[in-house]
């Protein structure tokens, strides 16, 4: 990355160059670590849009460096980044004035820079899709920004159940398609938004109902519109149709998780069963293939002859090598004429299996029958709820469309609210149906992702239990608990040791929190590595910060398994003693030192207390720089 | 052992329970007859709670078919214990024969019979043998036909593999087991049997009632 134009934060251009292994920015309070490796985030991304936070504080573009440069100089102000992507060699650079891409060029498909914003923007998103697999630049971004880049902010993801979801999705492009489940979310959340809006609206008409009832000395239950004709009588009978189907929908839904979750019995149960058979086939096998020896010898067959005439069984001659082989085989416990193993494996006790065999069928045969079962009772439940639907979608298509405004409810009649509430709880009953059939939609396709990147987790497990366990000192795995939302439970991946699952951030200390988060990115980018074939970039602001002297060398550890993958990993650190940087960096010959440490103390701006202190600070520099 | 050649041994177990079991109708069985007579011991099996092996038939050409069962006759032949008869090279290339036990293999399959470990699944054969006897050795391949795990996995086409214990996914367990639960529980009803024989004639009925099989089904 080269910065350029950024006084007087810098002196003049700085440039950084990270590769495989640990790079180190080395500075004090206010030197520009921040803005530093900020900047190399804004070259890559832009900066933070809404579409990647949630959360308005958060995010930040290209006038968050505005304010901070000289206002003469802004117009040259411009960061440029080269990286890797795949196979491709991508060069970005950004100025200031947009957050848009100035000027781009790729190794194989745009060789030359492309400097109109436009273009150069597209060219980006191509090569992101046809290099990175990125559906855009939002979806790189969301990577960079919640996965590769831990700010000094501690945005977390170990605890991010959205974050990690989107991130996993977007990493198993194969198994999942996160845009559009995202984007179902965001319908499923505003659908319930109107209900709750259409319920306070109905609370609202129906006490407005109860005060004219007052007025009028009337009892609300004797309410009847007139019925002028067949269509009123219809409209009339829509309410309680809506919640007949209300009903019905929900015993669908209940029906169908119901049958899932026998289904996942059965799964299990099945596999268990056929790994039993195996067994039982192997300790048969092993029966048969005894009863067979016995009848060569006791018989004098064919293969008999061989071992011990040494009669080719074939073509009836004499062969001593064919005998000499076969004796060999037979030795080893062999085929005696081709070789293969026949008894790799000790057979386990058949009556053992039989018995757990026995019992599983059992219990598999029993479950598959509640599923049948369960199966009949959901199409009943499911032919009840089409024909409710029917119904209603008979009535609506002979009705007239109704508005009805959302003002003057005092002013209305008593007819006039009666219809008002009759529409609110028909138009509240319909989004509930909706809401619930998108929830089970939802829920489902969810858990179907979830079975199918069982095994790819199970590689992301195994790196996040040798980071966590570096730098704790003590085993922690991961192990997934359910999120409860209130419109959608997800699968979080969160933190166990010492016996207890850490289901929240708050149940670890600062500094577990911290680097528990980040052994949990590290193996996540290691999964990624794995699929792609390439390594990748973590890049970590000031991590000692939040870590007493005694587990600096857990840190290091984990941070140099990491590196030793072929990985780059970027840190900022102050300079101070015992730190470590100094300690990542010994192991670093000193030739090689100057290459991967900025040093900000020789390119930033010293305050007076810190150019005071000049001297014991470039002595504590040279432990990292060499 | 590697999984081939315990699918293979499981099998000549199988192989020699059947041709065995055919020995007392003085029959000898054709490529196909034996993988049907083979499929429909696995359909049964679980009558005597016994289950098929992990690895068995999947749909193909010609109904079921398992080639580890094609290999165990071979192996048998080749060691003697099976006889192949009527060997026929037809002119589509295809080759027609005959399988049955040599006077070793009957000897072998007699100590397969007695084997406490196995004993039990020769009652399947044997209870194979006695139906397929009784109905018409010329009707067992319709038999296999008309077999519910088959009949529902065919329309999906070869290479699906046929799991006939499992009672949701079609299937002869449920069949089995419907007919269990009608049956009136007394001592002198031998249960098993008498589950067999409705079974039997159910496959008989159903394959007879004009159900389509398959076109050009025929026995080799």
């Amino acid at each position: 990355m080269t910065v350029a134009g950024f006084q007087p934060i810098f002196r003049g251009d700085v440039e950084l160059t990270a590769r495989s292994g640990v790079s180190v920015i080395l500075g004090g309070n206010g030197l520009g670590k921040t803005t530093l490796m900020q900047a190399l985030i804004y070259a890559l991304t832009g900066g933070v849009s809404e579409e990647i936070e949630e959360d308005k504080r958060l995010r930040w573009g290209h006038a968050y460096f505005r304010s901070r440069l000289n206002a003469k100089q802004l117009r040259a102000a411009r960061v440029t980044v080269s990286f890797s992507l795949g196979k491709e060699r991508v060069h970005v650079r950004r100025d200031l004035t947009s957050s848009q891409v100035e000027a781009f060029r790729s190794s194989t498909a745009f060789p030359t820079w492309i400097d109109n914003r436009e273009a150069a923007e597209r060219a980006l998103n191509s090569v992101l899709r046809d290099f990175g697999g990125y559906a855009n630049q939002e979806d790189f971004a969301f990577m960079v920004h919640r996965l590769m880049y831990l700010p000094e902010s501690r945005r977390l993801l170990a605890w991010d159940t959205n974050a990690q979801t989107r991130i996993l999705m977007l990493l198993n492009r194969d198994l999942a398609e996160e845009q559009h489940f995202r984007s179902r979310r965001d319908q499923l959340k505003k659908l319930d938004s109107r209900k709750r809006h259409y319920h306070v609206q109905l609370e609202h008409a129906k006490q407005a109902l109860i005060n004219i009832l007052d007025e009028e000395d009337e009892d609300f239950d004797e309410i009847e519109l007139p019925e002028k004709d067949s269509q009123n009588a219809d409209a009339l009978r829509l309410p309680e149709l809506l919640k007949e189907l209300a009903v019905a929908s929900k015993r669908r839904v209940d029906a169908a998780e119901q049958m899932q979750s026998v289904a996942r019995i059965i799964s299990q149960l099945a596999n268990e069963v056929d790994e039993l058979q195996r067994a039982a086939d192997q300790a048969e096998a092993d029966v048969v293939a005894s009863l067979l020896d016995t009848e060569e010898r006791e018989s004098n067959l064919a293969v008999y002859k061989l071992l011990e005439n040494g009669i080719c069984p074939c073509c009836g001659t004499r062969q001593k090598e064919l005998q000499a082989a076969a004796r060999h085989y037979q030795r080893a416990q062999q085929c005696v004429l081709c070789g293969s193993d026949r008894s790799e494996t000790e057979s386990p006790e058949l009556s053992s299996v039989r018995s757990q065999l026995s019992e599983k069928t059992n219990a598999l045969q029993a479950n598959e029958e509640a599923h049948r079962i369960l199966q009949q009772n959901f199409l009943q439940v499911r032919d009840a709820e089409d024909a409710l639907q029917a119904q209603v979608n008979a009535i609506r298509f002979t009705q007239p469309i109704m508005m009805i405004p959302d003002t003057a409810l005092a002013t209305t009649t008593r007819e006039d609210l009666q219809r008002r509430k009759d529409a609110l709880e028909h138009d509240e009953a319909e989004l509930a149906i909706q809401v619930k059939n998108l929830q089970a939609e939802l829920e489902s396709e969810y858990n179907s992702f979830l079975r199918a990147v069982a095994q790819r987790m199970t590689t992301l497990k195994g790196s996040y239990e040798r980071y966590a366990s570096a730098f704790l000192g003590i085993p922690c795995q991961l192990v997934p608990e359910k999120d409860p939302d209130r419109l959608l439970d997800l699968t979080a991946f969160i933190p166990e040791f010492n016996g207890a699952a850490r289901p929240t951030a708050d149940s670890c200390s600062e500094a577990q929190r911290f680097f528990l988060d980040i052994a949990f990115r590290m193996a996540i980018l290691d999964l990624a590595s794995e699929m792609s074939g390439f390594p990748s970039s973590f890049i970590c602001e000031t991590p000692e910060n939040a870590l007493d002297v005694s587990y600096v060398d857990n840190v290091a550890k984990m941070f140099q398994a990491f590196a030793d993958r072929r990985h780059s990993v970027i840190l900022s650190a102050n300079v101070q003693e015992a730190g470590l940087a100094s300690r990542m960096m010994a192991s670093v010959p000193n030739s090689e030192r100057k290459s991967r440490v900025v040093n900000l103390l020789e390119i930033g701006q010293l305050t007076s207390v810190q150019q005071g202190a000049l001297p014991r600070l470039r002595q504590l520099a040279r432990k990292v720089t060499g | 052992m590697s999984s081939e050649t315990t699918a293979v041994l499981v099998r000549m177990r199988d192989v020699g329970l059947a041709l065995g079991a055919a020995v007392p109708y003085e029959r000898s069985l054709s490529r196909i007859q034996l993988q049907k007579f083979i499929y429909l011991m696995d359909s049964l099996a679980i009558i005597y709670n016994l289950l098929p092996p992990s690895v068995g038939h999947y749909t193909f050409l010609h109904g079921p078919y398992d080639p580890s069962i094609q290999s165990a006759v071979d192996s048998l032949a080749f060691r003697g214990l099976a006889r192949i008869t009527s060997l026929v090279r037809r002119a589509n290339g295809n080759i027609a024969s005959g399988y049955s036990l040599s006077i070793s293999g009957e000897r072998w399959a007699l100590v397969v019979r007695s084997h406490p470990v196995l004993s039990e699944r020769s009652f399947v054969a044997e209870t194979v043998a006695l139906h397929v006897n009784r109905i018409g050795w010329d009707r067992l391949v319709p038999l296999v036909y008309a077999e519910p795990t088959f009949l529902n996995s065919r329309p999906e086409g070869y290479g699906k593999r046929l799991k006939p214990q499992r009672v949701s996914l079609s299937s002869s367990a449920y069949l089995l087991k419907l007919i269990r639960q009608a049956l009136p529980t007394s001592p002198e009803l031998s249960t098993r049997s008498v589950v067999a024989e409705y079974y039997f004639d159910y496959l008989d009925r159903y394959s007879r009632a004009g159900h389509p099989t398959a076109p050009g089904v025929a026995n080799e």
